[in-house]
């Protein structure tokens, strides 16, 4: 009995090392080869570590692009998104959890229906909005878009669910407002939950391409770094795979380093349903 | 001064209706008790006090003032919940002080309350612990600080010993009428719980279906319920209530019958069919012959006292008793005059009782 529980251990561990190498391998192939040099790139197949050790690659970004610069704008628009994704979706499903009034839970389907229009759909509408604003090449103008989120709304709704009703009633009856119940009854109640969720919202703003793209144009002092990276890819002097991994593997810096940070309240959000008293 | 009255008062929800035409004043300072089944619109009513739920029509007056639009912070009420929602990321006297914070109570003044409430409650040593480090008899004991520091005039608790185990729960009423006696605000205070209404409330009003039945004290709900759900509802085991036929001055329980004193036969007058109802602390038994020839089924030792299950005919009854009893193969149920109640047969209201 012993044994054959152990073996099938065995082998539930085995296959999630598998999982983990099919995840990992990419990421640890992008960290190798961006220093490795082209050449050696070219030749080495699918091994890792570098034969030649070299830093030249970074040494190229530094040098030819103003990659902290870049990196700036990536944290502006992903901390001004994700900071008010959060706001906008805890003011929203905090009143559609703990007040009433007349059509909430209408307004609530109709706040999740716009998850399924595909972002191709808002995109020109969008453009052409942000155009007349006069916010094209400004990092506000990649931004506004996005300050709301019916994926966040959806969340924090299912979490603040948890919280009973009578905490915010009994704060009402001492005369706190919504505001203050929200800010210092329901948010302590759901750090790990926003959390997570903020971290969501960054990594999702922080990887986004083709928005950006359509705003940030011409003037590459705006750039991104997702969108530095395709300085390096053109069919004209050919592709830089050394630099391209090597901003790559800056790029991903940002959210691994928050992702350390953040990880043990994630993994209790999704573990869990909430809390309960 | 601080009475709280309900003028035809209306709660719907959607279609359904939660509180029908409901008239009601609360004298200040008493402890009224909203008692009821589950379902029954108690609980409905508390909050509207509370204005935790909006009116559909009517009006409700505190204090003298219109409080309808009221919102709940501005009423100046202190409320224990059943689950005493106690907030978990806060300490004991966090979580006491954080309403006296809200409404701006100077700190000494805070200080000097959350003392004296620690004291009271014997929650001193607890006061740095989170809700979660303590027992649901500490807990319900931090809600009742929370409350108690207000210094409100009003004090409305839902079921708030619910939770607690059946010891707990005696010295908690005992503790709450204490706390009541201390400050005298105007308490309301629902509970499902009879023993807790008969205990704790000057006046109960007894709630079914969306109305109240009746309010009163709980000596006269107890001994002259105004229908038979007032009857049923309170006393435990509930009172024997069944059909009887009045004919040519007797009353007939199945086949058998017994002759109606005097007094009764005036206040019965006319009447063919009535409920009649006999409490089970107020049932005779011997096998000395008496009104009706009855069957012992069962005797269920209660430890102080004894519940005996019989019948009279095909109708089942119960007594309680803390003689020592013994059964016999023929016994006799003695009618205490004095002590039955008499309802109407449709109706089911109670028809009066004679002057002896």
């Amino acid at each position: 009995m012993k044994t054959k529980t152990k073996s099938k251990q065995w082998l539930w561990h085995l296959i999630l090392l598998i999982l983990v190498l099919l995840v990992a391998y990419p990421l640890l192939y992008m960290l190798c080869s961006s220093f490795k040099s082209l050449k050696e790139i070219y030749n080495a197949g699918l091994s890792l570590l570098p034969r030649e050790f070299t830093t030249e690659n970074y040494d190229k970004v530094f040098s030819s692009l103003p990659i902290l610069r870049f990196l700036a704008n990536s944290l502006i628009i992903a901390l001004i998104v994700t900071v008010f994704k959060m706001a906008t979706s805890l003011l929203a499903s905090y009143a559609l959890v703990f007040m009433n009034f007349k059509h909430r839970d209408a307004m609530f389907y109709f706040f999740t229906m716009t998850m399924y229009v595909p972002f191709t759909v808002l995109m020109i509408p969008n453009y052409l909005t942000i155009n007349k604003l006069g916010l094209m090449s400004t990092l506000v103008g990649v931004a506004l878009p996005q300050l709301a989120d019916a994926m966040g709304i959806f969340r924090m709704r299912q979490a603040m669910r948890t919280i009973p009703k009578s905490l915010v009633e009994a704060a009402r009856v001492d005369r706190v407002g919504h505001m203050t119940a929200l800010v210092r009854i329901v948010i302590p109640m759901l750090r790990p939950a926003i959390i997570a969720q903020s971290m969501i919202f960054f990594i999702n703003s922080w990887n986004e391409y083709f928005w950006p793209m359509l705003i940030l144009r011409g003037d590459n002092t705006s750039y991104t770094l997702t969108l530095a990276l395709q300085t390096f890819m053109n069919s004209e002097s050919g592709s830089a795979w050394g630099t391209s991994m090597a901003l790559a593997t800056i790029t991903t810096l940002v959210p691994l380093v928050l992702y350390l940070f953040t990880q043990r309240y994630i993994i209790s959000t999704f573990m869990s349903s909430g809390i309960k008293e | 001064m601080n009475e709280i009255v309900f003028k035809n008062v209306c709660k719907n929800y959607g279609n359904v209706e939660v509180i029908k035409d409901l008239n009601l004043t609360i004298p200040s300072g008493q402890r009224l008790v909203l008692l009821g089944p589950s379902g029954c619109g108690k609980s409905t009513t508390l909050r509207m006090i509370a204005g935790l739920e909006s009116i559909t029509s009517g009006d409700l007056f505190m204090g003298g003032e219109r409080v309808n639009d009221l919102e709940p912070g501005d009423r100046n009420v202190a409320m224990v919940f059943q689950n005493y929602a106690l907030y978990p990321h806060m300490t004991v006297g966090k979580n006491i002080c954080f309403g006296m914070q809200i409404s701006k109570v100077p700190k000494e003044e805070r200080e000097k309350r959350l003392k004296e409430a620690l004291e009271i409650l014997g929650l001193e040593p607890f006061r740095d612990r989170l809700p979660r480090e303590l027992s649901g008899g500490q807990r319900q004991r931090v809600a009742l600080a929370r409350a108690i520091v207000k210094r409100s005039p009003y004090f409305l608790l839902d079921e708030p010993l619910s939770n607690l185990d059946a010891q707990l729960r005696t010295t908690a009423r005992a503790e709450l009428v204490k706390i009541h006696e201390v400050y005298q605000p105007t308490f309301v205070y629902v509970t499902h719980d009879q023993v807790e209404a008969m205990t704790i409330g000057h006046q109960i009003a007894l709630m079914n279906e969306n109305v109240i039945q009746q309010m009163d004290t709980p000596d006269v709900i107890y001994n002259r319920p105004v229908n038979t759900f007032v009857g049923k509802f309170i006393g435990s085991p509930s009172m024997n209530i069944v059909t009887a036929w009045l004919d040519g001055g007797r009353i007939y329980l199945g086949e058998t019958s017994a002759p109606v004193p005097e007094p009764w036969l005036e206040k019965l007058e006319g009447r063919t069919e009535v409920k009649f109802g006999l409490r089970p602390e107020h049932v005779q038994l011997s096998e000395k012959e008496g009104d009706f020839p009855c069957q012992v089924i069962y005797v269920e030792n209660h430890g102080s006292r004894k519940c005996i299950s019989f019948q009279v005919g095909k109708e089942s009854y119960y007594m309680m008793t803390e003689a020592d009893f013994e059964t016999h193969d023929q016994m006799w149920l003695h009618i205490n005059w004095r002590r039955a109640h008499f309802f109407d047969a449709q109706t089911q209201r109670n028809v009066g009782y004679p002057q002896w």
